[in-house]
């Protein structure tokens, strides 16, 4: 996997909707590294200046003054504002994205176990098997049943490819723990919760190659699970679910 | 009078067999083991589809071991004969009076290609299991022993072999191992406290000798259709033949 070297900011964003949360997350950051820098010399500041020495004595009665009472009342409304100034954004923001409706999506569903991640395309007939609980084994790890025939040329592989531009809808399940299914350059997270299946989507700007790592520790094995992430041209996307269509076998038969 | 010395005797009399147990284990005498059962597994029916494995996406590393060639699941594989592959047959009953040389050695499961080699083997008890790593890749070990104690180990690219000892009897079902890494690797191996066991191979066929006469029942297991078993008689010199066929009829 030739997933890139972040360095010391934000990793490459190639999705649509990535940039408003870039924003958020610099605003937040720089706004922070301004409250922390301006916090920390004032503690600076009154340790040197309320030293203890001779001739000081310390007092433990509250100062009654009036300009430090509206001080601290002006502090604290100032971060309430600021708080609700970054919060209302960022949940409009994740409320705007959630609930528009993509047009012509490709539907993913993927399924988590430890430690891997196992991606479900329907076949040619662009519809997917049935699947079940019952019917996980080692040799069917996408959970198919093996007496329906719409499942057969579905494709299950431990790599997530996309087309570029086009809305892509994955169906997170988990067989066994809570994962968090989370491709950065994506700036997707969603928790992938067993028995329940959550969907998300998302569109990607950029070819590329990444990776989909999981953001919840899970077990022994949890940094191991990751899996190849393929943004690629409508054409040579088509070209990979040929490929893979081919390693079925069922033109053979 | 007193009874105290009566009393420890009685109680001596009626503890020690039970304490023993094992009184009546002979060592093995090789001249005995003049029988043969030989035998195969047939397979009938619609062969299950085993869907073909794309390594590259988890692990690179592993799909570059097969030059783009995927493999497919062993779970159920049928020989161009019609029998059954990785078949674990065993004598189940019939030789619990003897007690066995151990062969010289350890078992092997070895990991190449992100694949266990072989898939189901059997042992015997008092061997170890020597999990050796081939790959350039990491591996985690899992033994989900029932019997046994099971294990959990890691092993990076040339690590020493994982050494396993197998104290019990372990065949009914035989001790599942799984990677914690690579979720398509999976291997079986059952330990047995005697040397009368045999895995079908790409002939389906099996051959359990140097038994001595008596009855045996015979258990056959299949890590997806599950065990069968037969009874039979076998005296000196002599030569059976059994025939197993999966899946069973309901």
């Amino acid at each position: 996997m030739n997933e890139p070297q972040y360095g010391w900011w934000l990793p490459p964003n190639v999705s649509v909707s990535g940039d408003e949360v870039d924003n958020l997350l610099n605003i937040i950051h720089w706004f922070m590294l301004v409250l922390f820098v301006g916090w920390s010399i004032f503690i600076v500041y009154c340790l040197v200046r309320f030293r203890q020495r001779p001739g000081h004595v310390a007092i433990y009665e509250p100062i009654k003054a009036a300009f430090s009472k509206w001080l601290e009342v002006g502090v604290g409304v100032a971060e309430v504002v600021v708080l609700i100034a970054l919060a209302m954004p960022a949940w409009a923001a994740i409320k705007n994205i959630n609930s528009q409706t993509p047009t012509d999506p490709l539907i993913v569903r993927v399924v988590a176990e430890q430690f891997k991640w196992l991606f479900h395309y329907p076949g040619r007939d662009g519809e997917f098997g049935r699947t079940g609980a019952e019917f996980f084994s080692d040799d069917n790890p996408a959970g198919l049943d093996p007496d329906d025939d719409v499942g057969v040329d579905d494709i299950t592989v431990r790599g997530l490819h996309i087309p570029v531009g086009r809305p892509v809808i994955v169906r997170l399940n988990s067989k066994d723990v809570i994962h968090s299914f989370k491709i950065p350059v994506m700036r997707l997270t969603q928790d992938v919760v067993p028995g329940m299946e959550i969907a998300v989507w998302m569109q990607a700007k950029d070819t590329g190659k990444f990776q989909v790592g999981c953001a919840q520790l899970c077990g022994i094995g949890h940094y191991e699970m990751k899996a190849d992430f393929v943004i690629e041209s409508p054409k040579d996307f088509q070209k990979w679910l040929d490929e893979e269509h081919a390693y079925l076998g069922l033109d053979d038969e | 009078m007193d009874k105290r010395p009566i009393l420890v005797a009685a109680c001596l009399v009626v503890l020690l067999p039970a304490m023993g147990g094992s009184e009546d284990v002979k060592p093995w005498d090789p001249a005995l083991g003049t029988a043969t059962i030989t035998g195969s597994v047939k397979f009938e029916g619609k062969k299950p589809r085993m869907r073909p494995i794309d390594m590259a996406g988890a692990d690179e590393k592993c799909a570059e071991l097969h030059g783009g060639k995927r493999l497919k699941p062993e779970t159920v594989v049928v020989n161009d004969n019609g029998t059954l592959r990785n078949v674990f047959v065993w004598v189940k009953k019939g030789v619990e009076g003897w007690s066995f040389p151990l062969p010289e050695g350890n078992a092997l499961l070895n990991q190449k290609g992100c694949w266990y080699l072989p898939h189901v083997q059997g042992m015997r008890k008092g061997q170890s299991l020597a999990v050796r790593t081939s790959d350039p890749t990491a591996h985690n070990v899992h033994g989900y022993a029932k019997v046994n104690r099971p294990f959990n180990r890691s092993q990076p690219p040339g690590a020493a072999d994982i050494m396993i000892q197998m104290r019990r009897d372990e065949a009914g079902p035989p001790m599942k191992v799984k990677c914690d890494i690579h979720p398509w690797m999976n291997a079986f191996v059952a330990v047995v406290d005697h040397p009368y066991f045999a895995v079908t191979g790409p002939d389906g066929s099996f051959e359990l000798a140097n038994l001595p006469p008596g009855t045996y029942t015979i258990e056959v297991w299949h890590e997806k259709y599950d065990v069968m078993e037969q009874t039979v008689t076998i005296a000196d010199n002599e030569s059976q033949t059994l025939e197993f066929t999966y899946p069973k009829k309901k």
